[in-house]
């Protein structure tokens, strides 16, 4: 492997200090940076370790938000009867991620910062409204997940900030939720199209609250409002639900890679977001999936 | 390149040792502790055959700098077998037949055993996932699912 | 043979525990105090005249002991079968997988540093990647004194197929293409080169035959025969991938060279683009046949993409004067097959060695030809199929016991009751939508063992008896290769066996050029057959000398195999293979008609084993091939552009994990020895996975109504034909 000074600060003042200072790429799991220093894709002549910063590893509700710490690793929110009821969707795709080596060392800041097109944890947490905290040695300050990320591996990281924690706001308890990957192998699958789908279907069966998210479908995953706004408010039938799919797609922007086509991603995002919506709506009827 | 001193414990034996940054957890156990258990099969986390158990939980150790783990408790597979007595797992994994090239064979058995430490009835579907992480080429993995049911059979016996 | 103690029986294998405590030493976990390292320098260019090789700024690098180019290899040329591909190259590159410079230095970090700094000039010629256009005029060749880049052609002609199409009342004709395969053993290539005790040049490796590799050593350095010693350690799986030198040659030279330990470990991505694949061939086949199914006439036309260099493509195609057909008795059949030199990675051996190919365009062939009829696929190939005393496409009777129709008709049994049985379970065990679609499909095939067509075939091996009046313990030296198929248990069962003693006393000594004569490799299902015989003689021999009061009683050497026939260059006419394996499987599919995906169900498994010498590792292996062949069939997807690999780590070329394999594996054993191989034994390490793929295609098209004449059946490939095909 190539070359570098590692520092490992041991405090979080330590590491805001540091990294204002030296900079360096932070590294907390390494399951995505070790790869690509080991393979020369990504060269550095400085790592900063943050994994010891274990007061960055939590899962925890305050009022009507939920706050999951950078350094949370995939296990911990598999594991986690937070999530697995509040946010479901998240647990579905922090499993879903490589295999128990890498959920026991991969971490959800490690996630958002190698900002892959493909990166699980994103198409749930922009469904969720996710708003990222990045700190620094002054202070924190909030950005929404969808302006955090700006391009395949570009943040809105500034040197010397680290990705504190994540937060979303609790959903209302009738909201359904899923995440479905489509991948070229079951087992340790990296995404060729995912997408996370949340659904709030009020008294009079209309939809009162509708998010569609993909990945690798675009620079970065995305929302799809347009093919919300086919669904809100009113009451779901086959047809809006296959044009609610068919918009989605049209969102996208893919392109062709080793792993599938531009063509093929655009058709199994319909696919997975047809299926998204009606998973979401037998969940609610109980039918199952 | 700074060296970096770090303390862990291996197969339950202390060690300070000095360590390059950009030295894995793999390489220091291999290189440099000949514990070639340990396998080196793609150095990107994708084969399993490196895996070792870090504070009892498989990772990949061709992705964990040796730096990381300052503090840390590691265990191979030379520490599997205690007192020259097999471990279920392994004792498992010889009767049923599992071993063919046996490359894979210690990441398998790691994966194995630290899902039995949590879970001494899994389901078919909990030791696919468990050993997901875990590639093999020779045997169709028909033989490996065997030997962790036969190995969970012995461990509830117990 | 009724009293069996040993053989047939699930003895554990004697390899195991080492290789489940971590005490198993693989090519890569053996040091030497004091070994330098070794970073080759790669083409990294499909194809390029080198004009200068420039070491002078590498060689001033701190630790840097010498750098190797081919000027220091004496005979620059080496090949399993010719000599055709240079060890280190001088003059041109032919594939990016060629090797140009070894730098050697105290420590790998120092070598990689400094193999950077080598500065190579290339002047790149035109890079031909299409065995099609490769063969046309003016194409750019590949090697100069190869015209239209023809590695190897290879003909059979058996009656007269003009006549009988004219007769035929239906005609197939068919046009298909399977893909380069990665081994993807999980162990890559390293090795260690040293000096022995006795100053000779040893290499301690991974293999597949200590001595051939022995033989290319000396042969390049230009040193004698027992100058040279080859050791395998623990071999990390082969699959054919290790037939072909890898380390060995340059792990030699440095030794030989610096008279110092010389180390050397490919990463992954160098063992991808280094050693050779599958071969990618395209079939076309017409085939005609009477409206009651019998089959008249065959003529299959096929390409094989060689590559950069022969390595075993003229031997691969050479197998189709037998296999190009299937198991079928077709009494006039035309096959002209070319392997053509192109600036790919070379292909080679792995598994089936050509025949997987075959059957895939065989078995479709039959398919499309019941579709037609209306005939049930079974019952078509019963009547067409190898029956005892059937005459092969050269035109000789096929040997031994057939077992084909009794694995067929085994399997049809097995199938329809498992159709029972689901239509019985259908809703409560197996959920199922709208868009996803099961179905049912079966293949059949043949294999043959050893290596055939004239080719000298036998093996080494001896034995030594200790004790007094009963055998203490008894040594058994052989260098069959151990390449995790479990050959050396095997061979120690069939020891124990013909001596009357357990196999615990039996003592293996593997593997080592300096003590142990040539075993031939572990390729073509041919070890436990032919190295089985030498065993035997050999503990026979030991047995007679121990009987006679000989102390240490030994027995052993050469055991030569039955001559089997050149072919005739016109016809093919000759008597090929001395032994076949034969099986017949079925495979439930299900297909997620809109995203593509396919998932494998339930398989069932029908093999001829002739007589399991250890059932546990011959299911072992049928289990092992089914699964290698499903990673062809469905996911393994080897990018070549333009030259350059793509699919060059295990991220991107993907074999089957866990999550992917079949629920359910049902491996049944129709043992029915062979009058051929020690205790009837036939050679089962290919033919299973010789049947599945065409297996997967006739489920898949009975799940959909479409069918595919390619793999890997990657879903986007099926959701593309699904969705061309609803729209028609």
């Amino acid at each position: 492997m190539q070359e570098f000074e590692l520092h490992s600060p041991k405090t979080l003042t330590e590491a805001y200090d540091f990294l204002e200072k030296k900079g360096g790429k932070i590294i907390a799991g390494g399951t995505d940076v070790i790869p690509q220093l080991a393979n020369g894709r990504f060269r550095t002549e400085l790592l900063v370790d943050i994994s010891y910063l274990s007061e960055l590893s939590y899962i925890k509700q305050e009022g009507e938000l939920i706050h999951i710490g950078g350094l949370t690793n995939y296990s911990l929110m598999i594991n986690s009867t937070l999530l697995q009821t509040s946010a479901p969707l998240l647990v579905e795709a922090a499993a879903s991620v490589g295999a128990v080596q890498t959920q026991n060392r991969g971490t959800l800041a490690g996630n958002l910062g190698n900002a892959s097109p493909a990166g699980d944890m994103l198409p749930p947490l922009l469904a969720l409204d996710a708003v990222v905290t990045l700190t620094n040695r002054n202070g924190e300050r909030q950005v929404p997940l969808a302006e955090f990320l700006l391009g395949p591996g570009k943040t809105a990281l500034s040197q010397g900030e680290i990705i504190h924690h994540v937060s979303f706001n609790t959903l209302d308890p009738e909201t359904r939720s899923t995440f479905i990957k489509a991948g070229n192998r079951k087992g340790m699958a990296i995404s060729v199209v995912n997408t996370a789908v949340l659904l709030l279907i009020d008294s009079s069966e209309s939809v009162k609250d509708i998010r569609i998210s993909l990945g690798a479908v675009a620079p970065t995953p995305i929302r799809c409002p347009k093919a919300e706004a086919v669904l809100l408010g009113k009451k779901i039938t086959q047809d809006l639900l296959e044009e609610s799919a068919a918009v989605a797609a049209a969102e996208c922007s893919p392109i062709s890679d080793l792993r599938a086509s531009a063509d093929y991603r655009r058709h199994a995002a319909e696919v997975l977001v047809k299926r998204g919506i009606q998973q979401c709506l037998n969940s609610e009827t109980g039918e199952g999936s | 390149m700074t060296k970096r001193s770090i303390n862990l414990k291996i197969n339950g034996k202390e060690y300070d040792l000095e360590s390059k940054p950009n030295n894995t957890l793999l390489n220091l156990l291999r290189d440099e502790l000949g514990l070639t258990g340990s396998k080196d099969g793609c150095q990107e986390g994708e084969c399993g055959t490196c895996t070792v158990l870090l504070d009892g939980q498989p990772v990949n150790s061709c992705l964990t700098l040796a730096a990381q783990c300052d503090g840390r408790e590691v265990v191979t597979i030379e520490g599997i077998a205690k007192n020259g007595k097999l471990h279920p797992v392994q004792q498992a994994f010889v009767e049923t037949g599992a071993v063919q090239c046996g490359y894979c064979t210690p990441g398998m058995i790691l994966s194995s055993v630290a899902l039995l430490e949590t879970n001494l009835t899994p389901s078919d579907a909990e030791i696919r996932t468990a050993l997901a992480g875990n590639l093999c080429r020779c045997t169709g993995y028909n033989k490996i699912i065997e030997a962790v049911e036969q190995a969970a059979q012995v461990l509830q016996d117990e | 043979m009724s009293n069996l103690k040993t053989v047939g029986q699930s003895v554990l294998r004697q390899d195991s525990w080492d290789k489940v405590t971590g005490k198993a030493l693989f090519a890569n976990d053996f040091s030497m105090k004091g070994e330098l390292h070794i970073k080759l320098v790669f083409a990294g260019r499909p194809h390029a005249r080198i004009i200068s090789i420039d070491t002078t700024k590498a060689l001033e690098q701190p630790g840097v002991v010498a750098i190797f180019t081919g000027k220091d290899v004496p005979h620059n040329l080496y090949g399993l079968i010719k000599a055709d591909q240079p060890v280190l190259c001088e003059d041109k590159v032919r594939f990016t997988g060629d090797q140009v410079c070894a730098v050697v230095a105290e420590t790998i970090a120092q070598a990689e540093k400094a193999a950077k700094l080598v500065e190579i000039d290339y002047q790149d010629l035109p890079v031909i990647t299409d065995p099609q256009s490769a063969t046309k005029p003016g194409a750019e060749l590949v090697h100069e004194n190869k015209p239209n880049n023809i590695a190897h052609k290879v003909q059979l002609r058996r009656g007269d197929v003009q006549s009988a199409f004219a007769e035929a009342e239906i005609i197939i004709e068919r046009e298909y293409h399977t893909p380069m395969q990665e081994h993807a053993y999980l162990e890559p290539e390293a090795g260690v080169g040293y000096i022995d005790e006795e100053g000779r040049v040893t290499v301690r490796t991974a293999g597949q035959s200590t001595h051939d590799d022995q033989r290319q050593i000396a042969q390049a350095l230009g040193l004698p025969l027992d100058q040279i010693r080859v050791i395998y350690g623990a071999i990390g799986g082969a699959f054919g991938g290790r037939e072909d030198i890898s380390v060995q040659i340059v792990l030699a030279l440095a030794a030989w060279k610096l008279q110092r330990p010389v180390k050397l470990a490919w990463s992954r991505e160098e063992s991808i683009s280094g050693h050779g694949k599958r071969h990618a061939i395209t079939l076309r086949h017409k085939w005609g046949a009477r409206k009651d199914g019998t089959l008249i006439a065959a003529q299959v036309e096929a390409i094989s993409d060689a590559g950069a260099y022969l390595s075993t493509s003229g031997d691969v195609i050479d197998n189709f004067r037998f296999s190009a057909i299937g198991p079928y008795q077709i009494p006039n059949v035309k096959v002209d097959a070319a392997a053509i030199f192109t600036n790919n990675v070379p292909g080679g051996a792995f598994r089936g060695f050509g025949s997987p190919q075959t059957a895939f365009a065989a078995e479709l062939q039959i398919e499309h030809l019941a579709e037609e009829l209306g005939i049930d696929p079974t019952a078509l190939r019963l009547k067409n199929c190898l029956v005892e005393h059937a005459l092969l496409p050269t035109q000789s009777e096929i040997p031994g016991v057939v077992s084909l129709p009794l694995l067929l008709e085994t399997l049809a049994e097995k199938v329809d009751n498992h159709q029972a049985d689901d239509l019985e379970a259908a809703g409560k065990t197996r959920s199922s939508s709208k868009h996803k679609k099961r179905g049912t499909g079966i293949a059949i095939g043949l294999k043959n063992s050893g290596f055939s067509f004239g080719f000298p075939e036998g093996s080494d091996a001896k034995v030594i008896l200790h004790g007094d009046a009963e055998i203490e313990r008894a040594e058994l030296y052989t260098a069959a290769a151990d390449v995790g198929q479990g050959v050396h248990s095997a061979l120690a069962q069939i020891a124990a066996e013909v001596l009357g003693i357990p196999i615990s006393k039996i003592e293996l000594v593997t593997s080592d050029t300096a003590v142990i004569g040539d075993s031939g490799p572990a390729s073509a299902s041919r070890l436990t057959i032919f190295a089985g015989y030498a065993v035997q003689q050999a503990a026979e021999q030991a047995l007679e000398n121990f009987k006679a009061e000989n102390r240490p009683a030994v027995g052993g050497g050469r055991w030569d195999a039955p001559p089997t026939e050149k072919p005739d260059p016109e016809t093919g006419a000759c008597f090929n293979s001395l032994s076949y394996a034969y099986g017949a499987q079925a495979v439930e599919v299900e297909v997620d008609t809109e995203t593509g995906e396919i998932k494998i169900l339930k398989i069932t498994a029908v093999h001829d084993p002739g007589k399991a010498i250890n059932p546990q590792q011959v299911i072992g292996q049928i289990q092992g091939s089914l699964v290698q062949a499903q990673g062809w069939a469905l996911t393994e997807n080897f990018i070549i552009e333009e030259g350059y690999v793509k699919s060059d780590k295990l991220s991107t070329y993907l074999i089957p994990t866990v999550m992917d394999v079949a629920i359910e594996t049902e491996s049944i054993l129709v043992e029915r020895p062979d009058t051929f191989g020690p205790f009837g034994v036939r050679g089962i390490g290919e033919i299973a996975f010789v049947c599945f793929a065409p297996a997967i295609i006739s489920a898949v098209h009975d799940a959909t109504g479409v069918w595919f004449d390619h793999l890997p059946l990657l879903p986007e490939q099926v959701a593309a034909a699904l969705h061309a095909g609803s729209k028609q």
